[in-house]
């Protein structure tokens, strides 16, 4: 088998190796995600979802009310 | 409104793939998938936070570092009747090996749950499996573990219920898996130690907590970006 050396991209992930120790990340994915979206422009918020957020499967949002 | 509109489970999809590098995004992934099947506006507006949440830090990732140790522990939580479509709870667990996050899971539950205790006590098996495994890894690789793992929980009720079977009336539905955590502590291999709510990092496995709780969990999860100007 060849080698190839250390490993830096594989699958869209991203390898970075220094003293502190080893660290993977997604950028370029992340990137060519917003960009095949159209959000690169967008404006970014702070956390993914809105606190104590609740999603509704659309047929029962109307009869289902808070709480019990 | 997303553009993408064709590709609703796709983008799904990428979204769960960059869950391998984001552990933060998992509960909100976990939610949005539940709804692909018939994806609507409400679900979309919801992948398209994330999305902007991701433009904020595309370049956040996992630092693996040594801290010295080979320890292993874990946290967990459940957020108790979650759903609001049918009840369910949702629990979670983050494990770390060494001080590094390893695995973690944000899960609805299969059944609901009648009490709190029961939500976490489901939660915890979960969080015992998945320490068990890492255990038996970590020994085929020719790193026995003696140490007792400790899996951090906030709910002082189930760990009470854990250590000594009261409160039978509450929890006799759920027998197995009260002797199951039960047999694991006798033997030493586990220990729940009590951690304070806000110390509690599965938090975000579990529902959507407000932004200084998810900043300071991203800290302690190891995650950072190596490309962020400092």
């Amino acid at each position: 088998m060849k080698q190839l050396g250390n490993l830096k991209y594989f699958l869209g992930i991203e390898v970075a190796r220094s003293k502190h120790g080893i660290f993977l990340c997604q950028r370029k994915y992340t990137i060519d995600l917003l960009s095949e979206t159209e959000l690169l422009g967008s404006k970014p918020v702070d956390t993914p979802i809105e606190q104590n957020h609740k999603l509704f499967q659309c047929s029962n949002s109307a009869n289902i009310g808070k709480g019990w | 409104m997303l553009k993408f509109s064709k590709h609703r489970q796709r983008l799904v999809g990428k979204l769960i793939y960059l869950s391998h590098t984001h552990p933060n995004i998992t509960y909100e992934v976990n939610v949005v998938s539940q709804f692909m099947h018939d994806p609507r506006k409400l679900h979309m507006d919801v992948v398209e936070k994330i999305l902007r949440y991701l433009k904020s830090t595309p370049g956040k990732g996992i630092l693996f570092s040594n801290h010295g140790n080979l320890k292993v522990e874990g946290y967990t939580d459940a957020d108790w009747a979650g759903s609001n479509d049918d009840r369910r709870s949702t629990s979670g667990y983050f494990t770390f090996v060494g001080g590094n996050l390893v695995t973690w899971r944000s899960k609805k539950q299969l059944v609901v749950a009648r009490y709190s205790a029961e939500a976490e006590f489901r939660g915890m098996t979960l969080g015992v499996c998945e320490l068990l495994w890492i255990k038996n890894v970590l020994s085929d690789l020719g790193f026995k573990q003696n140490e007792t793992m400790s899996l951090y929980c906030d709910n002082t009720l189930a760990i009470a219920i854990a250590h000594n079977p009261v409160q039978h009336d509450r929890t006799k539905h759920v027998e197995i898996y009260r002797h199951f955590i039960k047999e694991k502590l006798e033997v030493g291999i586990i220990s729940f130690p009590f951690v304070r709510s806000e110390l509690q990092l599965a938090d975000v496995l579990t529902k959507g907590v407000s932004s200084k709780m998810f900043n300071e969990s991203l800290f302690k999860l190891g995650m950072c970006d190596i490309h962020a100007p400092t």
